[in-house]
């Protein structure tokens, strides 16, 4: 049961890692008009959680095997590894600010001799960049979780920071974002079974329509979200 | 099968990457790595005594093959030009193509191909491109292929090593047609994968950027809103340069979302360039887009812009 209760607090839209500031490029789809409705919704929702399942999740159970190993080395490396792999600037701000909020909270939770409390120190020191993926993997091998409840979990905080924006971005209603998740979460295990065998180089992601929402995200005037 | 290998080049090593599964049979025609299936290209280009840029050094096996350098750029004369032409046609099932281009200090080039890049229907195997491109100090290098087409069950997999110095510059772009839109009732988006891969490094080996997509259009995501959406063209552009060149470029590059095309700038990690999408419904306006960015990193770094595109280009 205790294993569950942490997947559940972890997985948590209100655990503060700061998930709300942000909309995934959501709020420049919107503002174009691309995303109007429950089904163009579904869509982009279904973009970010696939492009964000083959580098950030496999970042992520990259950085929980090696903190089963304790090997902070390892999850140096994969922070490292994953930094290269952001191309824009608000995705890089994005993540290294919910990464270093995640590190700091499994500190709290697991004491400063923990990996995450001597993690938290590299961070602090700029040895290693603190992005979010990296900070689950962490938090959820020192919660004794499995590799597939971390792979659930980050593929659902995507797919919930998305839909959570939205209600706040466009005319969609609780109803349509729950059906939604629900619809997306079909996609779950199968994402894993092809993310679980991948190493550093083959991590891939192709948005490039939100690569470009991204940009002009970061050239627009009015802001309600960091990205 | 190895006594028949042709070792003149080496194999660029594809055969394990996962999204090949399943693509490596070998074909019934001429086997993978036989003469005239294994193209290889190493150009370096130095500057002679009179301080001009030319291409000291050419090797090649077919099907690629270059000619003499060319100074046709009436902005920049001093800049050789180099037309890569590939003498087999389109792509074809087992073709294995090393590319190696190198700039020693100061050198400057451009570098295109005479054609599009055809990728034709294969049965059993893939189409693979290795390049490595070693720019040393202060050199500039533009390197803009025209567009890929990839047709019917196509597989192509690239891998772009890049190894620049801080004080050079480089602009490579690519850019991938869905199919032969305008064949029969259109081909859109129906090969099997493309896996395309670039990645840059210092001389010390400090690393710079990744960028890897595979895309596999029978997932059916390809359409997706944020992937291509109802786009049909994708131009991308890496550029590595100083960071003050870099600002200037991306204060100067203005972000458009509009009916036929779409296009946007960011930078890339470490301080170390931009990248620029684009996403058109036709090649022409991306070619132009690319084009128009091009200039703008010419402008910032070299001083000059680009030239009007010959007009049967």
């Amino acid at each position: 049961m205790k294993n569950y209760f942490r997947l559940i607090q972890f997985a948590d839209s209100a655990f503060p890692v700061g998930t709300f500031s942000f909309s995934n490029g959501l709020e420049t789809a919107t503002s174009l008009g691309v995303v109007h409705d429950a089904a163009t919704l579904k869509a982009y929702a279904r973009s970010a959680a696939n492009q964000a399942a083959f580098t950030d999740g496999v970042a992520a159970l990259a950085a929980f095997r090696s903190a089963r190993r304790d090997d902070l080395a390892g999850i140096i490396k994969t922070d490292r590894d994953l930094a290269l792999f952001r191309l824009n600037f608000e995705a890089r701000l994005m993540q290294t600010r919910m990464g270093k909020k995640m590190a700091e909270l499994a500190a709290r939770l697991y004491g400063e001799n923990s990996l995450a409390g001597r993690w938290l120190e590299t961070i602090k020191a700029g040895e290693s960049p603190g992005y979010f993926p990296i900070a689950q993997g962490a938090a959820f091998s020192l919660a004794s979780l499995d590799e597939r409840d971390l792979f659930v979990a980050h593929q659902y905080g995507v797919i919930n920071m998305v839909l959570s924006a939205a209600l706040r971005l466009t005319r969609v209603s609780h109803y349509d974002t729950q059906k939604i998740l629900f619809e997306l979460g079909e996609d779950v295990d199968a994402a894993y079974e092809e993310a679980r065998e991948m190493k550093f180089e083959n991590m891939n992601s192709f948005a490039p329509e939100m690569d470009i929402f991204a940009s002009l995200h970061e050239k627009g005037q009015s802001r309600m979200f960091m990205n | 099968m190895n006594d028949r290998l042709y070792a003149d080049t080496p194999d660029p090593g594809f055969d394990s990457m996962p999204e090949l599964t399943g693509y490596t049979e070998e074909p019934t025609a001429m086997y993978v790595g036989c003469p005239g299936k294994r193209g290889y290209l190493n150009l370096v280009f130095e500057v002679d005594d009179d301080g001009k840029s030319i291409m000291r050094h050419h090797d090649r096996r077919a099907p690629l093959i270059v000619q003499r350098e060319l100074y046709v750029d009436e902005e920049m004369p001093e800049m050789p030009c180099v037309y890569i032409i590939s003498s087999g046609g389109p792509n074809v099932d087992g073709d294995r193509y090393i590319q190696e281009f190198r700039l020693a200090p100061g050198a400057m080039a451009f570098l295109t191909t005479a054609a599009a890049t055809k990728l034709a229907e294969m049965k059993r195997n893939y189409s693979g491109m290795k390049q490595t491109i070693i720019l040393e100090a202060g050199s500039y290098l533009e390197y803009l292929p025209l567009p890929l087409i990839p047709c019917k069950h196509t597989r192509y997999i690239s891998d772009t090593d890049i190894i620049i110095d801080p004080t050079a510059s480089m602009f490579y772009s690519e850019i991938f047609t869905p199919g032969r839109k305008y064949y029969k009732d259109g081909e859109l988006f129906e090969y099997d994968v493309l896996s395309i891969c670039s990645h840059a490094r210092r001389p010390d080996g400090e690393e710079l950027y990744r960028e890897k997509f595979v895309i596999k259009p029978e997932r059916g995501l390809v359409r997706d809103i944020g992937v291509m959406g109802r786009f049909d063209v994708f131009g991308n552009v890496i550029v590595l340069t100083p960071k003050d060149k870099a600002d200037e470029i991306f204060e100067k590059t203005g972000p458009v979302f509009g009916k036929e095309l779409a296009c946007g700038v960011s930078r890339l990690p470490n301080d170390s360039g931009l990248i620029f999408k684009v996403l058109g419904m036709e090649s022409e306006p991306v070619k132009k887009a690319v084009r128009e960015f091009c200039s703008t990193v010419r402008r910032a770094v070299k001083g000059r812009g680009l030239p009007r595109e010959f007009a049967w280009r």
